[in-house]
């Protein structure tokens, strides 16, 4: 019978225990398998929902909420700049597209995006029923829009003033569906897109000065792509510099906001770290334990011929067997609550993904075993010790 | 009873020469001189805290020689230290233990198959079935220990000493938890297994219907004094 053969048994005699001493280290890997998932589908969120936008140009205040607001759509506008900047900025030579954006309404607090087809370009996608929007208040929905709000093409509905719910309701501009988007799993699933004109004639009702006259026509901001890669370095510094504008990069600003994200998880990465060397030292206690209880059959194996070597890698094996018990079975909890989430709101906001395992989790499951051996190594280093003789005289 | 075959040697299958042991200044144990010649079987005789079981772990190679000397065949086990002496007693010994122990998380079949696997020898399921047979505990092979009686259990146990076909088999108070008709079997059973195997036996007891029981068994008996 191998050592490792035998050390599974001795785990198995005593399930409940065993149990019990692999759960604080399964709760530490769940922790870390959530933080790891979460931290992944962060980052794959960010990145997909800035699509191929290079540049975003709006009102001065803070990059980081125009970014937000006009590319993730999760913040307040920053404020509005004038229409012509569009015009402005796509006479740059370093600047391939512009797309304006205009926001101001939202249906069922789903944003509406004044905007033109060129958008669409940013994230390669094009519809997947109907056609796209031409007319002021005609409307493309995202996906999501389209699923949960039950609309289908040639249906109305009509938006609200805000970029919640609740708002005054525009009804005197009912919108017309004339597309719907495929699913893409970015930000534009949630959003409906209409002419920038749709934005501005239902706040010309709504009294708002900003859509007054053609000269003083506002929008949000404007996403720019650029022609060339000389563009990353010159274009956000001449606009911040030469412009009453700002110009925020999705490069820079999305990983300022990760590493932002990061002061938030490290602590919980602290906490996932703690639960796991509190777990290695129930391990190491548990284990003394069971050589305090087990010292007899350990004299008796001595005896029967075992070598000290032998008896010494019987527990490490036994360390190893439940730290590895404990990983896999936080690793399958993990993922269990994993594809809980994944149908919650929050997890199909953020794109998680249950049964999509990452390198750094292989990487636990590999190290678990090192790290019970290294639990185990003082109450190994006892059995080797072990005086067969005086234990056998005991009883 | 088949007789077991002479050594082709002139050597005592066992040989203890002015063997003593202290635990700090007391001494427990004194030996001038005992002869366990082959083909015959010995007895050690002694009340508690007589030095039995040190002279056990002695012969059995757990316990270093502080004085004396100990030859098992032509091996002078006294001049054997650490691994060379857990090799030694890994090919040439069984231990009958006063408490069986057996290991409770494998069958009676896995604590024979590891005995084997510790003695560095191949499976042998023939022999197993033979040896379980033999001490009528074939129909347990799957069993574990916590399920059988500890008469059965004792069965087990020396069945495990047989499976490893040593050349000495030391049984450490076989009959102490026993009544008299069970002393007579177990006695019976070692002695035949001990033929079997072609192995030394030797008893160590404090329990005197030994040497009653088995009129003519033990040729050679050593009585132990205490040194309390």
């Amino acid at each position: 019978m191998r050592t490792l053969s035998l050390a599974a048994r001795y785990i198995v005699y005593r399930p409940g225990l065993a149990f019990l001493q692999s759960l604080l280290l399964a709760f530490g890997v769940v922790l870390a398998v959530l933080l790891l998932q979460t931290q992944h589908a962060v980052e794959n969120r960010l990145g997909r929902d800035g699509g191929s936008v290079d540049l975003v140009v709006g009102a001065k205040g803070s990059g980081m909420q125009l970014l937000l607001s006009s590319l993730y759509h999760v913040d307040a506008p920053t404020g509005n700049i004038p229409f012509t900047a569009v015009a402005t900025l796509a006479q740059n030579p370093l600047v391939q597209t512009t797309v304006p954006v205009a926001l101001g309404d939202s249906v069922a607090g789903y944003r509406i995006v004044g905007t033109t087809p060129g958008y669409l370009d940013f994230y390669d996608v094009t519809t997947r029923t109907g056609r796209l929007f031409a007319q002021p208040f005609e409307a493309l929905l995202g996906a999501q829009v389209a699923l949960n709000l039950g609309l289908g093409l040639a249906d109305t509905f009509v938006g609200t003033h805000g970029l919640v719910a609740g708002g005054e309701a525009h009804a005197s501009h009912p919108y017309t569906v004339v597309g719907i988007l495929p699913p893409t799993g970015t930000v534009i699933d949630r959003l409906v897109f209409t002419p920038v004109e749709s934005v501005w004639d239902a706040h010309a009702d709504h009294g708002h000065t900003h859509a007054a006259a053609p000269d003083t026509r506002a929008i949000t901001a404007v996403l720019v792509g650029y022609r060339s890669p000389v563009a990353t370095l010159r274009l956000p510094r001449d606009i911040n510099s030469q412009t009453d504008w700002q110009a925020a990069s999705p490069a820079l600003e999305g990983a300022r906001l990760l590493s932002l994200f990061g002061v938030g998880l490290s602590s919980l990465q602290v906490l996932a770290g703690v639960l796991i060397v509190l777990a290695l030292v129930a391990n190491f206690i548990g284990l003394m334990t069971l050589l305090q209880e087990r010292l007899y059959d350990l004299a008796l194996l001595r005896s029967l011929g075992a070598t000290r070597r032998k008896v010494f890698g019987l527990v490490l094996a036994i360390g190893a067997l439940l730290a590895v018990d404990g990983a896999l079975m936080g690793w399958v909890l993990g993922h269990g609550l994993l594809w809980g989430l994944s149908h919650t709101v929050f997890g199909q906001e953020l794109g998680l993904v249950a049964f999509m395992p990452l390198n750094a989790e292989f990487c636990l499951i590999l190290l678990a075993p090192v790290a019970g051996m290294v639990a185990a190594l003082w109450p190994a280093l006892r059995a080797y010790r072990l005086s067969v003789a005086d234990v056998l005289s005991q009883r | 009873m088949p007789k077991r075959p002479s050594a082709p040697t002139t050597a005592p299958a066992l040989a203890l020469k002015k063997l003593s042991h202290k635990f700090g200044p007391r001494e427990v144990l004194n030996v001038a001189q005992w002869q366990l010649p082959f083909g015959e079987d010995g007895l050690i005789l002694g009340p508690s805290g007589g030095g039995k079981t040190t002279l056990l772990h002695l012969m059995a190679g757990l316990r270093d020689v502080q004085h004396g000397e100990i030859w098992v065949g032509r091996t002078p086990l006294h001049t054997l230290k650490g691994a060379a002496r857990d090799q030694w007693r890994r090919c040439n010994l069984s231990m009958v233990h006063q408490n069986l122990h057996l290991l409770p998380m494998l069958t009676v079949r896995e604590n024979l198959e590891l005995a084997r696997n510790l003695a560095g020898l191949t499976p042998d399921d023939s022999l197993l079935r033979r040896v379980l047979s033999q001490v009528g505990m074939h129909k347990f092979m799957g069993h574990k220990p916590p399920q059988l009686s500890f008469g059965e259990q004792q069965r087990v146990a020396i069945a495990r000493a047989m499976v490893t076909q040593p050349k000495l088999l030391l049984a450490d108070e076989p009959t102490s938890a026993l009544d008299d008709r069970n002393t007579q079997q177990v006695l019976d059973l070692l002695a035949e297994v001990a033929d079997d195997v072609t192995a030394s036996l030797v008893v160590v007891t404090h329990d005197q219907r030994v040497a009653k029981y088995r009129q003519g068994m033990f040729k050679q008996q050593l009585q132990l004094e205490g040194n309390d």
